[in-house]
Formats: structure tokens, C-alpha cells, sequence
């Protein structure tokens, strides 16, 4: 056990921290500290596409599919590197963390060549069509349905339903879908994990204002719309794995760049006490303690989780991630505005949000979304700690 | 960088478990806890001699296993499962990390061969209040901080030392043994001088450190039997016809249980990995172990308690020792309040002047 780094590991570091600096002094200065999930959407693109051709996107992807085979501790620099020189949040998130382990792991080799170049050099983007107004935290329940039909190029999936809460589907090219594909199949069988193309007239988006005031999420309507019968990864009528499976790879390497983040919120956080004079207040200073232990402790969580990734076995750390740092996340937002005082609430004439006041509102979502904190309660301890499974409708 | 155990770690764990379970039975832990010592001889004597758990920390320079504070953090947790009382925290850490820090290899040979209990205290105004294993020491390391001076006293009898009163003082927590020290002979004590200047205060903040995180391995260590055991009962207890851990307002204590375990288990795992690497981080990374892991304890012997309902208020069940465990852990080497204001400092939170 050991966390220090190696002479080789230093010299990834500075590699990597001389490029972000490069872009982020030179050709992206204008988007350097942008972490809203939508704003300066076109230089966001921009900015996967140069991540890229750098091969920076997807590090840990073997190098035939635009990755550099890094390993854990080059993982955890760069997620370092990328927090510390305040670049952008990532529009490719989605694709790069999601569908592309997803594809790699359950898809066959003509998908992986089809898919993951593109998506490691940033020429393509991904959502996610899971949730749907009937199915949210029984996302066994989902209704949109996808038929196998003759069409001018041979079979082709026709899908009919709708999606809800699908981040980043107005810059999609791609949407990951979970639909039944067995007439007559209820909850976790008969399900197929398709690849729908965006573009298309079959596919309406409809953007949801949430309480920011802003539109990260989106309503996604499916009239219709197609996508190559090949399209479909694993078997069909065995997508729930394949669903499950993408969902643990949401507790992977991604939880590193998230840290990171919040490390950046916590650092605003100790700046605007100092600069009020709140720092002075003893409730204050023990408040803000108790979140600095609890961004070590996910760091170290985050550490045990990925060392341990390749046992397959969920360990403790696995279980509980979701919850802590859902919930940490929630009281952080909490604190800035108890920092940040009145001050704090002040919004633009249309309602445009600083940073800290913005994290308050939307770490409401945090304990909502990829499983509420109720969801998580039942699955620790159902799984984790055994205790007899909730009655089922 | 690797966040995983060794074999020869989990090796470590293993054998600590397995030695726990078998001195560590509820009946042999209030034999002990009724004692005089606080502790059974023949389980301190296999400790300290047989598993040399004594040397673990001291140097192999000075005849010690020279291993780090994570293999020490395993055996505390594993220790701290079945709450056996024993001065290997006094001993083994608090006394090894000041002394190994004034490199005083003598007094460390001594502790490494499992034949002393020491004890460390720090005098304010010729006092030491609630000094750990003082009335049951063979050793006493105390720093006078106003004076920049450490000294070694030898006892004639376990407990009893020339130039100092020493009284025992009887806790809520049966499981450990606090005294208070007073300084009765000045001109005496001056005879035991180990260390002067600087370096004392460093050498007591270092031992005090790695003694916070041994401490906070041995709650981590509670709390998960304290969580297993509250399972145990739920799966068992069947109210209004069904098993108690069937009901979601059971299910959703029990998984707020294990998410404060798990917390705990990675602050103590990386701050004894932190301390071992990096000492300037040795202050804030203790103070975030023993802070997480002594309130997951408290929250989790807690709802140990409320979880078993009216048995878990009696002397017989053992939820009160976990509970009464977790107070003295709460107290102990610094209040936890104070240690987070330890860490709003660490992390650039100003100071008024």
C-alpha cells in the first residue's frame, strides 16, 4: 500500500500539465474554468476534439481506439493535471465514460471499430436513454419499445417511446437506448441495449428547465426513429446486463475527475470565507473541516475501489460511493451558501448563476440521479448486507 | 501508487483476527475490564512477546520489525473488533512514535521486547490528566512543554515513580485504564531529563499522530462488528411477523451504518499510508482518521443499541461496551473539535489575531 508516485509517473504529470497549461493560456483561455454542463457549448466541442488529437480523451483506453493504456496512477494524474489547471467540464463524458467502456467491454469488434475512434477523438458525442417518465428509479419498467423490421438497407430497429432526463442530447450524435425488444416482456427480460443515431427526423428533443434555470437535461422523443440492426450491443433481449453493466463503470475512473471538481469548489469555498471574514467563525471553520475529511475519504474510497476494480467482486467501498458522495456534494452547497451569506443569492437579470450558488441548486439532483439516496439504502442493504429484498409490485 | 494490501498484510490481518477472536471473547473482555491492570497478563504477554506486536513499529536498528503504521492499523482494527483491553496503544505506539522520534534506541529496545507497559503524558502546571495505562506503566515518558523538556521515569512498582503521584481515575470506559499524574518531587524528576529544545514538541505531536491513527483503525475495527452484529440480530428478531430487517426503516439504518464504515475505513487506510510517506501531512491526516472513525463508532454503536431494542440496554448484551468504546475514542488524544479546527488551519482557513 503506497501512494506516492514513481520518477516515470512525475514525468506523465508534467507531460500532461505543460499541455493543459499550452491550451488553456493559448487557444482555450476563453473556456478555462467553464463547468456549467451546457455553456459555450460549440468551443466545448472544440475542446474534445483537441483533447483528442492529443490523445488525451480516453487514457485508459487500449491505444488501437485512441487511448494510451494508462494505468491507475496515470489515471488519477491526469484527473489531477485536468481539476488543477481549471479546464472545461467534459461534453464528452457521456460517450467517453459510459458507451465507450460499455462498448468495449459487452459490444463485438465491429462495433468497437465503428465506435470508439470517433469517440476518443471528439468527433462524436453520446447521451443516455435510460429513465422515462414511468421508469425512473424502477428503471426495469422502461415501455419505449424497438421492433426488428425490413427497411431500404436491410434490418433496422424501429423505436417507439420516449426518454427522459437524457444530459446532453441536444449535442449527441448518439444515444445509448434501453428498450424492449420481446412483445410481451415485462421488468428485466426481453430488454436490448441499442445505438441510436441523433439525426434523424424520428427523434425530437425537447429540453427540460430545471431549477437552475438552466437546461442540462432534455425530453427525448422516439416517433419512428432507426437505427442498424447490428446496432445492438450483447444480445437482444439481454440488454438489462448490458445496462447494469454500464452503470458500473459510473463508479470507475470517471469518480477521479468528479473529485476533482468538488476539490475545486471546496478551495472557492475556504477563498470567500477568508475574503468575508467568515473564516473567523468557529462553526464555520469546524463545517468546513468536516468536508475537507470527507473529500480525503472519497479520494481514498475512490483509490480502493479502482485498485480493487479487477476482483470483479463489489467491495464495501462500491456500495456506498454513490450515497457519500451524493450526499457530501449536497451539504457542500449547503456550506457555500452559509459562507457566501446573502451575497450568495443574488442572481443576474436573467437569472444567471455564479458557480457556488449554482452547485447549491443542482446538488439537489445529485441525490436524485444514477439511483436516489433511497434506491441506494435499499440496494446496501439488500446486496451488500443481505437483509430481506423489498415486496415487489 | 497502489491502494491495495499486501499478502503479507492481509497475512498480518488474519492472524490478528483469529488471535482476537479467540482471547477476545465477551466473557474473557469483562474479566479484563473488572481487573485491576485492566488488562489479562497472559493475553498482554502473548501480545508483546509471542506476536511481537511490541516491535512492530520500533526500528530494526533497535531491535524492532520496523514496519509501518498501515500493518500497525491492521492489527488495531483487528484488535478493536472485540474491544480486548491491552496497553499496546500506550505502549506499542503512542511511547514508540515519541521516542522513536528523539531516537532514543535504549527506552525502544526495552518496548520492542515486550517486557515494559509504557505510558505518555503531558505536564501543564506539574499535571497530566487522564494519561493512558499510567497507574499499570513500567515506563512514564511525560513532556513538560513550558520547559521544552522530556523525561523517562522508571517505576519501582508498576505505577509508582520517584518524584510523581499517580492515580488511578475509573471511566465510563471499562475497557481502558486512565490516571492522572502529578508532579510531587521536581527535584527528583529532574534526574530522568531525555530530551530538551525543539524537538520534544515535534516528538510528541509525531507520537501523539500515529497514535490518533492507531486509535482510529481500532474504531473502524468496532464499528464493523457493531454493524455485523446489528445485522445479525435484524435477520434474526421477527416482530409482527416478519424479520425486523425486513422493514425499510431498519434496512436504511443499517446501510447509514455501513456508509459511515466504509468512510472510515478508507480515512484511516490513507492517513496511515499518508503518514508513513509524507510527515509534514502526519497532523491533518490523523486528526481526519480519528475524527471520521471515532463518529462512525459512535453512530454506529449507537444505532447497535436502538436496533436491538430493550436487550441493547442491558449490562449483559456487549452494545454498551461498543458504546462506552466510543466515547473514550471521541475524547481521547485531542477532542474532535478541536482536531478539525487542527485541519481548518492545515487547509489555509486564516486565523484571527
Amino acid at each position: 500500500m503506497k501512494l506516492g508516485f514513481t520518477r516515470e509517473q512525475e514525468a506523465f504529470r508534467e507531460e500532461i500539465a505543460a499541455w493543459l497549461d499550452e491550451q488553456l493560456c493559448g487557444p482555450f483561455a476563453d473556456i478555462r474554468g467553464v463547468t456549467s454542463q451546457t455553456a459555450e457549448a460549440q468551443r466545448r466541442l472544440d475542446w474534445e476534439q483537441a483533447l483528442g488529437a492529443a490523445r488525451l480523451s480516453a487514457i485508459g483506453w487500449p491505444e488501437e481506439y485512441g487511448g494510451r493504456n494508462a494505468d491507475l496512477a496515470q489515471q488519477v494524474i491526469f484527473a489531477e493535471e485536468y481539476a488543477r489547471a481549471r479546464a472545461p467540464g467534459r461534453l464528452g463524458h457521456m460517450g467517453v465514460e459510459l458507451a465507450g467502456p460499455t462498448i468495449l467491454h459487452f459490444g463485438n469488434d465491429a462495433q468497437r471499430q465503428r465506435f470508439l475512434p470517433k469517440m476518443a477523438a471528439g468527433e462524436e458525442m453520446w447521451c443516455q436513454g435510460y429513465s422515462e417518465p414511468g421508469a425512473g428509479s424502477d428503471l426495469s419498467n422502461v415501455r419505449t419499445r424497438a421492433t426488428l423490421e425490413d427497411g431500404p438497407d436491410g434490418k433496422r430497429w424501429v423505436i417507439e417511446g420516449q426518454k427522459i432526463w437524457t444530459s446532453l442530447a441536444q449535442f449527441a450524435h448518439w444515444c445509448f437506448v434501453v428498450c424492449r425488444t420481446e412483445a410481451g416482456s415485462s421488468g428485466r427480460e426481453g430488454l436490448s441495449y441499442l445505438l441510436v443515431p441523433m439525426d434523424q427526423p424520428g427523434i425530437v428533443i425537447r429540453p427540460i428547465r430545471q431549477m437552475t434555470g438552466e437546461a442540462d437535461f432534455n425530453e427525448v422523443f422516439f416517433d419512428g426513429a432507426v437505427t442498424a440492426a447490428e446496432n445492438v450491443v450483447g444480445e437482444p433481449g439481454k440488454g438489462w446486463q448490458v445496462a447494469m453493466g454500464t452503470l458500473s463503470f459510473e463508479r470507475g475512473v470517471s469518480t477521479l475527475a468528479q473529485q476533482m471538481q468538488f476539490r475545486n469548489e471546496l478551495n472557492e469555498i475556504i477563498a470567500a470565507a477568508n475574503a468575508n471574514g467568515q473564516a473567523a467563525n468557529p462553526l464555520v471553520r469546524q463545517k468546513i473541516a468536516k468536508a475537507w475529511r470527507g473529500l480525503q475519504t472519497m479520494r481514498a474510497s475512490a483509490l480502493r475501489m479502482l485498485s480493487g476494480a479487477d476482483t470483479g467482486a463489489l467491495s464495501g467501498p462500491q456500495f456506498t460511493y454513490k450515497i457519500f458522495w451524493a450526499s457530501w456534494h449536497r451539504e457542500l452547497g449547503e456550506l457555500a451558501m452559509e459562507v457566501l451569506g446573502q451575497a450568495g443569492e443574488v442572481v443576474g437579470a436573467d437569472y444567471e448563476l455564479e458557480d457556488l450558488p449554482r452547485m447549491y441548486l443542482f446538488s439537489r439532483a445529485d441525490t436524485i440521479y444514477a439511483g436516489t439516496n433511497q434506491v441506494q439504502r435499499n440496494v446496501i442493504s439488500e446486496r451488500a448486507l443481505q437483509m430481506p429484498k423489498e415486496p415487489r409490485g | 501508487m497502489q491502494f491495495e494490501f499486501t499478502e503479507e498484510q492481509k497475512m498480518i490481518a488474519s492472524m490478528i483476527e483469529e488471535f482476537a477472536r479467540n482471547e477476545g471473547t465477551s466473557e474473557r473482555v469483562r474479566q479484563a475490564m473488572e481487573s485491576a491492570p485492566g488488562h489479562l497478563s497472559e493475553t498482554w504477554q502473548s501480545m508483546a512477546c509471542e506476536l511481537g506486536l511490541c516491535a512492530l513499529l520500533v526500528p530494526e536498528s533497535a531491535g524492532g520489525q520496523g514496519l509501518s503504521m498501515v500493518e500497525m492499523a491492521l492489527v488495531f482494527e483487528q484488535l478493536g473488533k472485540t474491544l480486548l483491553p491491552s496497553p499496546l496503544l500506550s505502549t506499542a505506539v503512542l511511547s514508540v512514535g515519541v521516542l522513536g522520534a528523539l531516537e532514543q534506541q535504549g527506552p525502544l529496545a526495552r518496548i520492542a521486547s515486550g517486557a515494559v507497559v509504557c505510558a505518555v503524558g503531558r505536564l501543564v502546571d506539574g499535571k497530566a490528566q487522564f494519561v493512558l495505562d499510567a497507574a499499570n506503566a513500567d515506563l512514564m515518558i511525560l513532556e513538560d512543554a513550558a520547559a521544552a523538556t522530556a523525561y523517562v521515569v522508571e517505576a519501582e512498582q508498576p505505577g509508582e515513580f520517584p518524584g510523581l503521584n499517580v492515580t488511578a481515575v475509573p471511566m465510563i470506559d471499562q475497557t481502558r485504564r486512565m490516571g492522572h499524574v502529578e508532579v510531587s518531587d521536581a527535584a527528583t524528576l529532574a534526574d530522568f531529563v531525555l530530551a530538551q529544545g525543539e524537538a520534544v514538541a515535534d516528538a510528541f505531536e509525531a507520537g501523539f499522530n500515529l497514535a490518533r491513527i492507531a486509535l482510529a483503525a481500532e474504531a473502524v475495527g468496532a464499528a464493523q462488528e457493531c454493524l455485523a452484529a446489528t445485522v445479525e440480530y435484524a435477520r434474526e428478531r421477527v416482530q409482527f411477523g416478519r424479520a425486523i430487517g425486513s422493514f425499510q426503516a431498519v434496512k436504511h439504518q443499517l446501510a447509514d451504518m455501513m456508509v459511515a464504515n466504509e468512510a472510515a475505513i478508507s480515512a484511516v487506510y490513507i492517513a496511515a499510508c499518508a503518514v508513513s510517506e509524507d510527515p509534514d501531512q502526519a497532523a491533518s491526516m490523523a486528526a481526519l482518521a480519528k475524527v471520521q472513525a471515532s463518529e462512525a463508532l459512535t453512530h454506529c454503536a449507537g444505532r447497535m443499541i436502538q436496533l436491538h431494542g430493550g436487550i441493547g440496554f442491558t449490562w449483559e448484551h456487549d452494545a454498551h461496551l461498543y458504546f462506552k468504546r466510543a466515547k473514550s475514542t471521541q475524547t481521547m488524544f485531542g477532542l474532535n473539535a478541536e482536531l478539525d479546527e487542527t485541519i481548518a488551519r492545515a487547509i489555509g482557513l486564516e486565523v484571527c489575531v
